[in-house]
């Protein structure tokens, strides 16, 4: 059970009978996939700004779209560990919902201060994450549906608790004022953002943790026999992806001067698919942190451009799912081209 | 494909599946690779014929070919009398040219019956209403399994039978359809993988009997002593070309590892054996009590440092099982295992690794190989504290250890940032060896250490244990190839049924012994034992 999920979600690499000598063809395909993505995006920039000059190219758009996807970034990025180790955590965005909604709670029924509760936002997604990795690495389920069964309990524990209303009042003036002013001329939760970014991406590519988070992603029962402690590390990567979601929840709740119970479970499907569209990218058949922030900047650029063209509301969920299996599709098609069959 | 459409790429005058494979000028190129250049190869019907090389010399890509999974740039291939351009093979007209074909990983479903593999593909006996009628299914099994002289029930599931069978059950899918007499031409690529000698036996005792019913066979094979035993003729290639297709009755087997490797072979038979006594023996460097498992019965064990000792038997036997149950991968009954004077507790593979066990299992892709990360990561997996400087991973110490094991392993491609899964078998089990024997290991537990491995590469790995040996090490190798038993070991201990049932040294170690004693039954050996100790 837990080997087919591992298989699912392991991103298809290079096919192995790619050859060793690179003409200018192969290095072509190759970095045309490395920074596709990424050229699309300066694509669509350049097609929006042409057909919306007086409302897309602004500082007052580029400001409402870096604020409005920093937490979708940090969300997206939290998630990147646990797929890393080989896991799904679909749970992520309700994490984020409940610790925003708890947060919220504290501050405004209880009165607690900002730091405590926001330890506590913190506290509960690693509490959660450490549920969902002790039953996915000691029990040995799947962590689909391990973290699918979170999410739903997640879900139902913030109706209880916010009722299904909105907490607006007594937010913490702190945490509000973080949440809307800028430092620089752009949202602070940008540079949030980009810390939570970096952080992660020293973590899985610069300490001796994150290569054993490859390995293990990799190669679960070979990373066993090479003596990784691999039920723990996959323990630590959902309560690391927890704690960040827990996080990144107390940052929206700034962010929206508000916890609405709804919102974060609204995020789950932006977050995969900005995890999946950036494993074609930067590192192809890699989960990667760059590719990842990329994948959500063109997300957000093409449905804030979409927006302001005037496209209907139902337009953004059917063009995400579009560009999630496209560009997958573009660049499997790009790998098996490669491989000359 | 339409059956016009084939009669016009052939030229017409189909005569009908009859008889002999013709291949003729087949090259084939890869971007930044040329796997094959006019490449020749005659298979007369009725005859068995052996296509040897090494790991990359071609010749899966000639079975792709024939096969019809790739198509050739040049070349024609040609079957009674119909020839094709080898740039229009597709599994289709393959098929049409009567060519079968039964690929490595031959697919057979564990979870169904025997029926049901043989009838997969569009052949079940359908009743009204779309019902498959078992009992005409059945029944034709039946017919398929006799014919084909398979031992098997139709209703015993895959997973019940040994791998020889198996095999035997995959071959009969492809053949099936052909009228019984009438002569096809069967492509087998390394069907013998897995198999145990018994089994390996078994499945070629079955292909020789195809063979006299007419059936032409291509054997594609790294095991050389079943290709002289079974093959009439066999087709030698290397980079791509092939070196020499002759005869198999007057083939010794040195001329054919020269053949395939392309020069006189140094290594192969230069790793000495040492003669090892009881007295001369170095320090005991592992020390077994005891031991038991699932299959272990109270093992025993003495190790001193500087020997290489081998562990032969069938499968099952506990040959494996004693190397996991030491490292800790599989759970010990009973017993102690001492490693340089310090327990070594059951079940624990970081502490083994402390104390300088290394394994190596016998399931490369499953167990061992990263295949998604690069050589350089595969290479520093177990090592990686060892790079953490000044909070960061140290990329440059990293590399210089990594060609470092490179250049020592003779690893090809000879860079780091190579793809483990861009890498040849041989390169891979290479990478996997360099990893396990790179900390100057007390005590390396090696499973099948040459599993899939070409002859040059074979050597190489042979010196590699050799060299560890030499520097203090003692090396416990499983492998189901009695020969490189024979050839590598210093000791051989032979186990049936969980027990050491004898030991051979020196003088005694001879394939034939060793192929004669696993296969004693344990009453037969016990009563071996006692007569020896009486």
């Amino acid at each position: 059970m837990s080997e087919q999920s591992t298989q699912t979600i392991t991103p298809a690499g290079p096919a192995p009978e790619e050859r060793f000598g690179r003409s200018l063809g192969d290095a072509i395909a190759i970095n045309g996939e490395r920074f596709g993505l990424l050229i699309l995006l300066a694509l669509v920039c350049v097609v929006f700004s042409v057909a919306e000059p007086s409302t897309f190219p602004t500082t007052e758009n580029l400001r409402g779209m870096l604020s409005s996807n920093s937490v979708l970034a940090m969300l997206a990025v939290a998630t990147v560990i646990p797929f890393v180790v080989g896991q799904f955590d679909l749970s992520l965005g309700a994490i984020l919902g409940m610790a925003s909604v708890l947060a919220g709670t504290l501050m405004s029924d209880l009165g607690w201060a900002l730091v405590p509760s926001g330890l506590a936002a913190v506290g509960l997604g690693a509490l959660v994450g450490m549920v969902n990795g002790f039953v996915v690495a000691r029990i040995g389920v799947n962590s689909i549906i391990t973290t699918l069964g979170t999410a739903s309990v997640l879900a139902g524990l913030v109706l209880w608790v916010s009722g299904g209303e909105t907490i607006a009042t007594g937010i913490s003036r702190t945490l509000v004022d973080f949440g809307v002013n800028n430092w620089l001329g752009l949202p602070r939760v940008v540079f949030v953002a980009a810390v939570v970014a970096i952080l992660v991406a020293y973590l899985l590519r610069q300490t001796p943790l994150g290569r054993s988070f490859q390995a293990m992603g990799s190669n679960e029962r070979a990373a066993t026999l090479i003596g990784l402690p691999v039920r723990r590390y996959t323990i630590l990567a959902f309560v690391l992806g927890g704690a960040l979601a827990g996080f990144a929840g107390l940052i929206q709740t700034g962010v929206a001067g508000s916890a609405n119970p709804n919102y974060g479970p609204n995020l789950l499907l932006p977050s995969l698919t900005a995890v999946f569209l950036g494993a074609t990218t930067i590192r192809p058949g890699e989960y990667n942190v760059a590719g990842t922030l990329i994948a959500v900047a063109f997300v957000a650029v093409s449905i804030s451009g979409l927006a302001l063209m005037g496209a209907p509301a139902w337009a953004q969920p059917v063009y995400t799912g579009v560009a999630l299996v496209s560009a997958v599709a573009i660049s499997t098609l790009i790998r098996r081209r490669r491989a000359g069959a | 494909m339409t059956e016009r459409s084939f009669q016009e790429l052939t030229g017409g005058d189909a005569e009908g599946g009859a008889g002999a494979l013709r291949v003729r000028g087949v090259s084939k190129s890869f971007p930044g690779t040329r796997a094959l250049r006019d490449v020749d190869l005659d298979l007369a019907s009725a005859e068995v014929h052996g296509l040897v090389g090494e790991n990359g010399c071609g010749k899966s890509t000639l079975v792709k070919i024939i096969a019809g999974v790739y198509q050739g740039d040049t070349g024609t291939v040609e079957v009674g009398g119909q020839k094709l351009q080898a740039s229009e093979m597709s599994p289709s007209t393959s098929r049409q040219l009567g060519i079968r074909v039964v690929h490595q990983d031959s697919p057979i479903f564990p979870t169904l019956t025997v029926t049901e593999n043989l009838l997969l593909g569009g052949r079940f006996p359908v009743r009204r209403g779309g019902r498959i009628d078992w009992r005409e299914a059945r029944r034709r099994a039946a017919v398929v399994l006799e014919r084909f002289h398979i031992e098997a029930r139709p209703d015993a599931l895959a997973a019940d039978l040994d791998f020889a069978v198996r095999g035997m059950v995959a071959i009969a899918r492809e053949l099936q359809d052909s009228e019984e007499g009438e002569r096809g031409i069967l492509v087998l690529d390394e069907p013998t993988a897995r198999l145990n000698e018994e089994e390996v036996d078994t499945l070629l005792a079955a292909l020789r009997r195809y063979a006299a019913d007419g059936q032409g066979i291509v054997l594609v094979t790294h095991r050389l002593d079943e290709v002289m035993e079974v093959c009439d003729r066999l087709t030698v290639m290397r980079d791509g070309r092939v070196v020499a297709t002759r005869g198999c009755e007057d083939l010794d087997r040195r001329t054919l590892v020269e053949m395939i490797v392309g020069s006189a072979l140094a290594g192969e038979y230069a790793a000495a054996r040492h003669e090892v006594d009881a007295e001369s023996a170095g320090e005991i460097v592992a020390r077994v009590r005891g031991l038991s498992s699932t299959t272990l019965r109270e093992i025993d064990l003495d190790l001193p440092a500087g020997e290489i000792v081998g562990l032969a038997g069938v499968e099952g036997s506990g040959t494996s099982e004693l190397l996991q149950t030491i490292y800790g991968c599989h759970p010990r009954a009973a017993g102690t295992v001492e490693v340089r004077g310090r327990e070594l507790p059951a079940g624990q593979v970081r502490r083994a690794r402390e104390l300088g066990v290394e394994y190596v299992p016998p399931d490369r892709a499953a167990d061992a190989a990263f295949s998604g990360m690069t050589v350089r990561e595969n290479l520093s997996v177990g090592e990686l504290g060892r790079y953490w400087r000044n909070g960061r991973m140290s990329r440059s110490r990293e590399a210089a250890d990594v060609a470092e094991l490179i250049e020592r392993f003779q690893i090809s491609p000879p860079t780091g940032d190579a793809l483990m899964s861009n890498l040849s078998g041989g390169n891979q089990q290479k990478v996997v060896l360099a990893r396990a024997f790179r900390r100057e290991p007390t005590l390396l537990l090696l499973d099948e250490p040459s599993n899939g491995v070409d002859v040059g590469a074979r050597a190489q790995i042979h010196h590699a244990i050799r060299a560890a040996v030499d520097k203090g090490a003692t090396a416990l190798i499983a492998s189901s190839d009695a020969e490189e038993l024979t050839r590598l070991c210093d000791r051989i201990l032979i186990f049936v049924e969980g027990r050491i049932t004898s030991e051979l040294r020196g003088e005694g170690i001879v394939r034939d012994s060793v192929l004669t004693l696993i296969h004693q039954s344990s009453d037969e050996a016990e009563s071996d034992l006692s007569e020896a100790s009486a």
